[in-house]
């Protein structure tokens, strides 16, 4: 009887257990690692812009650099991250080079107090420029001007590279 | 001699892998949180009218490429040759061919000319600044922006 309708009560106890195949994720994690790697290595220039500001497109040299760093977005202008002046969809609010030519004089400050302690140390006029796209002239023009007398000259501006 | 042969003198062992996934797992985690996927690079931009070099010779001409509402491009001579040429919309974009050619002809005029300087409208936006500068670059290696 057990033989004609099968041993019901005998039922082979499968083994759900799945073994986890190691080896092929430890080769998978290897590959993405070495391609992790080799980018984190060749971006040395590390400018984020500001949430939803979008960098113009150019081609241009990967270049490392270390310098004051100008950020133009739609409503704030910002000198080293700290906001400086505001504006209004890319429109200067009164007052808005006042306080970028405040905010430079201190940084300009702060390094010649620097540059006289230390000899290896000069007073760069290097600026960085990260301005959104679709700044309009006008804008970018008072605010580099506002960067000119402060004797910030040597302007760097900062685009998204074409490939 | 038999113990000796069934000894644990084998050198094979088994890896274990669980540590070295957690390792990967944490560097994996930590490099794509400080990866950036934007190449950045930068455009050298003096301002017109600012440091110049005393001992260099200043060029025969001045050359001032403005931007105009609508895509049109003006160029302007000063110095030995006083000329002025409006680029009108090419397409809807701006003309760059035909400002690559009038600039390539004023080179041959003027070989010393090495610098130009580049304004634009009030209007004007920053990536037709940019976009503009990278096509003057190819031409000439010092581009300066002014209107100040």
């Amino acid at each position: 009887m057990n033989r004609l309708f099968g041993n019901k009560k005998k039922k082979k106890h499968q083994n759900e257990e799945m073994g986890l195949n190691i080896t092929a994720m430890a080769d998978i994690f290897t590959i993405i690692l070495v391609f992790l790697l080799k980018s984190f290595a060749t971006g040395a220039l590390t400018i984020t812009p500001s949430e939803g500001s979008k960098l113009p497109i150019a081609e241009a040299q990967d270049a490392a650099l270390e310098a004051i760093k100008l950020e133009i977005t739609a409503n704030t202008v910002l000198v080293d991250d700290q906001p400086v002046a505001t504006l209004k969809q890319f429109v200067p609010d009164a007052g808005f080079q006042k306080g970028i030519n405040q905010a430079l004089e201190k940084a300009k400050q702060r390094q010649a107090l620097i540059a006289q302690n230390n000899p290896d140390v000069k007073v760069d006029p290097k600026i960085l420029i990260v301005a959104d796209q679709k700044t309009p002239y006008n804008t970018i023009k008072q605010v580099l001007a506002s960067a000119a007398t402060q004797g910030y000259s040597d302007f760097k501006l900062a685009v998204v590279r074409k490939e | 001699m038999s113990a000796g042969m069934n000894s644990g003198n084998g050198q094979d062992f088994d890896l274990n892998l669980a540590p070295i996934i957690d390792c990967f797992t944490v560097l994996i985690a930590f490099m794509l949180v400080s990866a950036s996927f934007l190449s950045i690079g930068l455009l050298d931009a003096g301002v017109a009218g600012g440091a110049v070099q005393s001992d260099a010779k200043p060029p025969s001409v001045d050359v001032t490429i403005t931007l105009k509402a609508g895509h049109r491009i003006e160029i302007q001579t000063g110095g030995k040759s006083n000329e002025k040429y409006t680029l009108t919309e090419a397409k809807g974009e701006w003309d760059y061919d035909t400002l690559n050619s009038k600039l390539d002809n004023l080179k041959k005029r003027w070989p010393d000319v090495s610098a130009i300087t580049l304004t634009a409208e009030d209007g004007v936006e920053y990536q037709d600044i940019v976009s503009t500068m990278e096509k003057l670059r190819k031409q000439m290696p010092f581009v300066m922006l002014g209107g100040f």
